[in-house]
């Protein structure tokens, strides 16, 4: 690149951004993630207000990549889902005008897991946001119906139907997708109202007995109760909606388990543990253990008299 | 015991008369009085054998018959006078005494004052001849007076003027009870019986007493003019089976009766069930009863017709047509108070329907599977099956493997001679096994629809999990097809080219 080719970009940077000085968001304004967003979902819904005189593209760089949001001239608003990672992401999201970059964004957004002890605890600055209220509502609705458009008790036949889709489809693009999530019955489980239209009961396993009753009755009445399932956290392991994984446990078993139970992965006891799960790959903690609740104790399946050594 | 204790009364009374007549009376007296005492008691005994409850108080066509009217009239006036006058005391029950028509009519005095004059058989004019198989106990001993004027010049005057008087002035204490059928209210009794002769029995005016009654009540006929519950139509195909091998008598009676329509019973059930034992059985004591044969108004005249319909089972209308006629709206169930599915609206929506339904007149539609008269099985059912959408394997004894074959579950793999068990396979992979062979086995109804479907196979467009409607989103292919249901993601089967769907 020669010089003066770089002296003129200079230029025409300083020269925007000295317009910029007057006020500051004249290029892009971002409406969500809000400034250090707590979330647990793995997936991020970019929503920003940009002025279509002075900015021509719009590229958001996450930890997982660069993504281009396509400038719609006929929308207010401009909106791109993207996958985050856990823990710290910073989300920056960069406006361009003639291929020169005219405003730059940032917004921190930490994805906090129960699973892992690292994730488990999320910096002070950070704190959970509410997207769903009357104002925010009001900035989409040009483009997006923003009422609940399901009816209770009867699935989508065509699911791409559902108000909630247009921004939430991604949640649900796994293997295994939770049958009131991938036929968008959002609002069974997310009925509840308070800083949000549409948040889920806590503890959320209120929901969760509603269909799986069975469930409840069997484990309530057993002896020993594992301790997620007593605090009603069921989504500690389980992704209500969906997951690369049956029974859509957040990770593949073992890594759950052991993501608490860290005392198991110690090098001591891998050698204790080889006398079962050395032996063949395909033996998990659940091959012996049931997760939830059980008559044994150390939630073993069947009672043993020979403790393995 | 009534009988002993009037005797040991009596045995008291003669004791106490003894000893006070030993008392007054001298020897002689005493027994001269004995013996007239005794003989009063004797003679009361006597008559109280004759006791009114012990009299038969209606006078049979029988006893009518036996009555010597040779001896004619004085004979019988006195016989039947004498029936008379135990009748005469009480009214037959039920009626008061003013009813009995017997009572209003004395005539005895007339038929005294006449002279017996027989007619003899070469003198009955002609209309008479041949003479018939039956004939009326006056015609045939020639005493055409007691109903004729004989010194009239009008021949074949009366001696009343309403031809019921004459009739029962023998034939009496009848046709009184809550219902009279019209011509004996209309004390028409020749609309229906010859006063001389007959070929049937009872005199009838027709060949039969079926066709006597259809003389007047054949919906066919021109006089159908009133009420139209009145008449019936015995040309249709399926005709009672009483009416057809023995007469409209079985159920109804002819001149009155104590239920609606001259009906022996109550023509809501007691009727029926006197001879449908079975489905009395059914009825009264199943454990799920139909609301429409048990708490309707009209019982099992709601769906049957009593006399002769187009339709099996003496049906109304056709066997769907019939349920139709009150499953057209959402009716409320009596086995758990619940809401029953408007069907009729159902079966319009959904094209395609369970053959049953479809091919009424071979499978007998809605009560292929259920009983219209009750069942020990929930929803009337024949037999089990199951509510639930989950059902293991073992306990699918269902109802529905009486027509489809219970391998289009059991058998794992499809040989291609056996290719014609089912359709749903991918390749050689039963996928009925797959989706029912299981601790949390799906049941038949999870993705068939028992009833109507728009789509083929009975397919489903909502099944019902835990009260939310999952679309199953089945689309069906020339040799395969593709479900996205709630319970996995859209997986495609193709039964040439299989897609490799296992476990």
């Amino acid at each position: 690149m020669r010089l003066s080719h770089l002296y003129l970009r200079a230029v025409i940077f300083l020269f925007i951004s000295s317009a910029n000085l007057v006020s500051e968001d004249k290029f892009i304004e971002v409406l969500t993630p809000q400034e250090n967003r707590l979330q647990t979902e793995l997936t991020l819904n970019v929503v920003v207000k940009a002025d279509k005189k002075s900015v021509d593209a719009i590229k958001i760089a996450s930890p997982l990549g660069v993504i281009d949001i396509n400038l719609d001239n006929s929308r207010e608003m401009q909106c791109k889902n993207i996958s985050l990672r856990l823990g710290e992401n910073r989300v920056v999201i960069r406006s361009y005008k003639n291929k020169i970059l005219v405003d730059e964004k940032t917004r921190d957004v930490y994805v906090a897991s129960q699973l892992y002890h690292q994730f488990k605890y999320p910096p002070q600055k950070y704190s959970k946001s509410y997207f769903h209220n009357d104002t925010n509502e009001k900035s989409c609705a040009s483009c997006h119906n923003m009422s609940v458009n399901e009816v209770k008790g009867v699935a989508f036949v065509d699911v791409t139907k559902s108000n909630c889709y247009s921004c939430h489809k991604n949640i649900t693009k796994e293997k295994y997708a939770h049958a009131p999530a991938a036929n968008w019955l959002c609002t069974s489980c997310h009925d509840k109202k308070n800083q949000s239209k549409y948040l889920t009961q806590e503890p959320v396993n209120g929901s969760c007995f509603e269909c799986h009753e069975e469930n409840q009755e069997l484990w309530s009445a057993a002896k020993y109760h594992h301790e997620p399932l007593d605090s009603g956290d069921c989504s500690r392991c389980h992704n209500p909606h969906a997951s690369p994984y049956a029974m859509f446990i957040r990770k593949e078993v073992n890594e759950i388990c052991l993501g608490c139970h860290k005392e198991q992965n110690s090098r001591a006891r891998e050698k204790e543990r080889s006398g079962c799960m050395g032996v063949d790959e395909s033996q998990k903690c659940t091959s012996c253990h049931t997760p939830h609740a059980s008559n044994q104790p150390f939630f073993l399946k069947k009672m043993v008299n020979k403790v393995i050594k | 015991m009534k009988k002993n204790i009037s005797k040991l009364l009596i045995l008291l009374l003669i004791l106490g008369g003894a000893v006070y007549m030993f008392q007054t009376y001298s020897i002689g007296e005493k027994l001269g009085r004995l013996v007239v005492i005794m003989g009063n008691i004797a003679h009361s005994l006597q008559n109280a054998k004759h006791a009114y409850e012990d009299v038969d108080i209606s006078i049979s066509d029988d006893e009518l018959r036996d009555i010597n009217i040779s001896k004619i009239s004085r004979e019988m006036k006195s016989s039947l006078d004498k029936k008379r006058e135990l009748i005469a005391p009480k009214a037959p029950i039920g009626i008061k005494a003013d009813e009995v028509r017997a009572e209003e009519m004395p005539h005895h005095n007339k038929l005294e004052a006449k002279e017996a004059k027989i007619v003899k058989l070469e003198d009955l004019p002609e209309k008479f001849k041949p003479l018939k198989k039956y004939l009326h106990e006056p015609f045939r001993m020639g005493a055409c007076q007691i109903c004729h004027d004989s010194n009239s010049k009008n021949p074949g005057a009366l001696i009343q003027k309403e031809i019921q008087d004459i009739c029962y002035e023998c034939h009496k204490t009848r046709y009184t009870k809550e219902f009279d059928h019209a011509p004996v209210k209309d004390g028409k009794c020749t609309d229906c019986h010859d006063p001389h002769q007959s070929n049937v029995k009872m005199l009838l005016k027709s060949d039969s007493i079926n066709n006597l009654c259809m003389s007047c009540h054949d919906r066919k006929s021109t006089s159908a003019t009133k009420a139209k519950k009145l008449f019936v139509d015995m040309s249709l195909e399926t005709k009672h089976k009483p009416i057809v091998e023995k007469s409209c008598l079985e159920c109804h009676e002819a001149h009155t009766a104590n239920h609606k329509s001259l009906l022996k019973l109550d023509a809501k059930m007691d009727l029926c069930l006197n001879c449908h034992d079975d489905e009395k059985e059914k009825i009264t004591h199943s454990k799920f009863k139909h609301g429409g044969v048990n708490t309707s108004q009209k019982r099992c005249l709601e769906c049957h017709d009593p006399h002769a319909t187009k339709h099996k089972k003496l049906l109304k209308k056709d066997p769907v047509a019939t349920c139709l006629s009150c499953h057209d709206k959402e009716v409320k169930s009596d086995e758990d108070g619940g809401m029953l599915m408007n069907m009729k609206k159902h079966l319009d929506e959904n094209p395609n329907w369970h053959k049953p339904i479809k091919d009424v007149k071979k499978e007998g539609g809605c009560s292929a599977c259920h009983d219209p008269h009750g069942s020990d099985n929930f929803s009337i059912l024949r037999k089990s099956f199951t509510k639930n959408f989950y059902a293991e394997l073992e306990n699918k004894d269902f109802f529905c493997f009486k027509c489809h074959t219970e391998k289009k579950i059991t058998k794992q793999f499809i040989t291609p001679q056996e290719n014609n068990i089912t359709a749903f396979r991918d390749g050689n992979v039963n996928l009925h096994y797959l989706h029912v062979n299981d601790r949390k086995g799906r049941s038949c109804r999870a993705c068939h629809d028992e009833h109507a479907s728009k789509y083929n196979h009975l397919i489903r467009d909502y099944t019902d999990f835990n009260g939310v409607k999952f679309p199953l989103r089945f689309i069906e292919t020339a040799e395969g097809g593709s479900c996205a249901p709630a319970c996995h993601k859209k997986f495609e089967y193709d039964r040439v080219n299989p897609k490799g769907i296992s476990k």
